[in-house]
């Protein structure tokens, strides 16, 4: 028996899969081999992000989890660049207190490389470690569970500061109390001497688990008595932002989020601090691109096989 | 004792009394319960413990017995690989089990250099086939892959910064599509999984929901 002859519209709607995909690794190498610089309008959630933490009073203590996630790092790792590089400008500006943390064994490692490097921080900010911002390292935190415990009272979390940097290292495995910038902010909100999630005016905090912001939510601003109402800022992936937007607005939990590497582009320009998320950007406008051209495509192909193809049959 | 003592009737009367205990705990502010219901938290990671050397166990003896059914050449690559990685779990345990050592420079360049290269290669593979999936599912079949198609792409586009640039409104109807319509969609789903979650954890409790204890299943 022979094979049926496709027509061309049956053609346009079964294309191999194989030249799907190497359209795509195309169209996503032409900006890694020659940056585009392809327009950028920055978003109002970013504004918002960049907003929150420049218009925090001064003084402000900001719990910071340093987000790494090695499988989703080209997407996430430009926005924890671009914020972190944004906090140095601010803790000398505007005297801010940074508690910062990982969640995971990568970050602890990543962290403690790209602080040698990408986010090597000055030697002013190296002699105050302790002082006007530490890094607990790496935190077991994720679930409401964990999270209740930590912010109920640091220390059932996280006995001993756990970092892996290559300075600071004399509070390493001392008491969290022990440091003065944490003695400090104890002292503030909430009960005394404990270290609490009343004590903190800014959560900035990432994730790729898009159920996450329910948890946040739940945990930094429904529970406590009274209630902590710790407002956030989210680093996050396009795919979590139907979870998270439910959430934002001025006096909402969520006053900003960045998504995906392209939108760390829109902070990198407002922090002024350009890095890896431009070339991301020119990345994910290709693949939007090829993206619309597909399902064009597909369509086209259906309407052709309703419409056309009966036409010439006929 | 018959069998259905031993594979059903206590295995239900053990799962009734941690379930209503620590449902008792959340109503009634006792302090027995609540030393009971510390206790009680060290049993399912016994549970899971057990349930992983079992699993252990299982997998070699499965593997073992693969091999001596099937002496092939193709058989005895699946079976030496999978040997050859449990020897490398257990010499990775050994080195580098110890709670500090993740802090060893050969540990970091595992991760940055092998695990992350190797991570974000899945991650990239996952980006490819949903292009592919794209193309193959987004077409005007009916009104319900229409409404698929105008909000899934809709958001797709409101994420990609070329879009925003051009056609400013991208932006407002992503977040549109993500505020209203989303939520309205999986907000409903996460409480009937949640009723339904409630449902057949009071059915297993009282020894109703057989499926759960694996009771009687073919």
């Amino acid at each position: 028996m022979g094979k049926e002859q496709k027509n061309i519209w049956e053609k346009l709607g079964s294309l191999d899969y194989r030249l799907v995909y190497i359209t795509f690794i195309l169209l996503l190498a032409i900006p890694v081999v020659y940056p585009l610089g392809l327009p950028i309008e920055i978003q109002g959630n970013v504004r918002d992000y960049y907003d929150t933490i420049k218009n925090l009073p001064r003084g402000s203590v900001v719990l910071m989890h340093s987000f790494v996630d090695l499988s989703v790092w080209a997407d996430t790792g430009p926005i924890l660049i671009a914020t972190w590089k944004m906090i140095y400008d601010e803790v000398v500006r505007n005297d801010l207190k940074i508690i910062t943390y990982q969640s995971s064994v990568d970050g602890n490692a990543k962290m403690a490389d790209l602080m040698k490097g990408e986010l090597k921080p000055s030697q002013t900010m190296i002699n105050n470690f302790g002082i006007t911002w530490i890094d607990l390292g790496y935190i077991p935190v994720g679930s409401d569970a964990t999270h209740a415990i930590m912010n109920a009272d640091f220390t059932a979390m996280l006995p001993t500061i756990q970092h892996n940097l290559h300075f600071g290292t004399e509070w390493r495995g001392k008491p969290l109390l022990d440091v003065p910038i944490l003695k400090e902010v104890a002292k503030r909100g909430g009960k005394p001497n404990i270290l609490e999630a009343h004590d903190i005016d800014l959560l900035i905090i990432g994730y790729w688990g898009c159920t996450y912001p329910d948890t946040l939510v739940r945990q930094f601003w429904v529970a406590g008595d009274p209630a902590y109402e710790v407002t956030s800022v989210h680093m996050t992936i396009g795919n979590c932002v139907p979870n998270v937007v439910p959430y934002v607005g001025k006096n909402n939990p969520v006053t900003g989020y960045v998504a995906g590497s392209s939108q760390a582009a829109m902070l990198e320009i407002l922090a002024g601090h350009l890095g890896e998320g431009a070339v991301m950007a020119d990345l994910a406008n290709l693949a939007g691109i090829g993206t619309v051209i597909f399902v064009v495509l597909g369509n086209l192909s259906y309407f052709g096989i309703k419409y056309f193809a009966k036409k010439e049959e006929d | 004792m018959s069998t259905t003592f031993w594979r059903k009737d206590l295995p239900t009367i053990i799962l009734a009394f941690l379930g209503f205990t620590l449902i008792a705990q959340a109503i009634f502010n006792v302090k027995e319960l609540n030393d009971l219901r510390a206790w009680f938290g060290l049993i399912p990671t016994v549970i899971a413990y057990i349930a992983f050397g079992v699993g252990t166990v299982y997998g070699v003896t499965a593997e073992i017995n693969m091999w001596k059914r099937n002496r092939t050449l193709k058989q005895g690559i699946i079976t030496g690989s999978f040997f050859l990685m449990m020897a490398l779990m257990v010499v990775v345990a050994v080195l580098y089990g110890g709670l500090e050592s993740w802090r060893k420079p050969e540990f970091r360049w595992y991760l940055l250099n092998i695990y992350q290269p190797q991570s974000q290669g899945m991650y990239a593979v996952m980006f490819l086939y949903q292009c592919g999936a794209v193309y193959r599912v987004l077409r005007f079949r009916n009104w319900e892959t229409a409404v698929l198609i105008i909000s899934g792409v809709g958001f797709i586009l409101s994420q990609i910064p070329l879009f925003t640039a051009y056609i400013p409104f991208m932006s407002a109807f992503g977040e549109f599509v993500a505020k209203y319509p989303s939520l309205g969609g999986t907000r409903p789903a996460n409480v009937t999984g949640a009723v339904g979650g409630i449902i057949v954890a009071l059915r297993a409790l009282i020894g109703k929901e057989q499926g759960t204890m694996a009771i009687g299943g073919g």
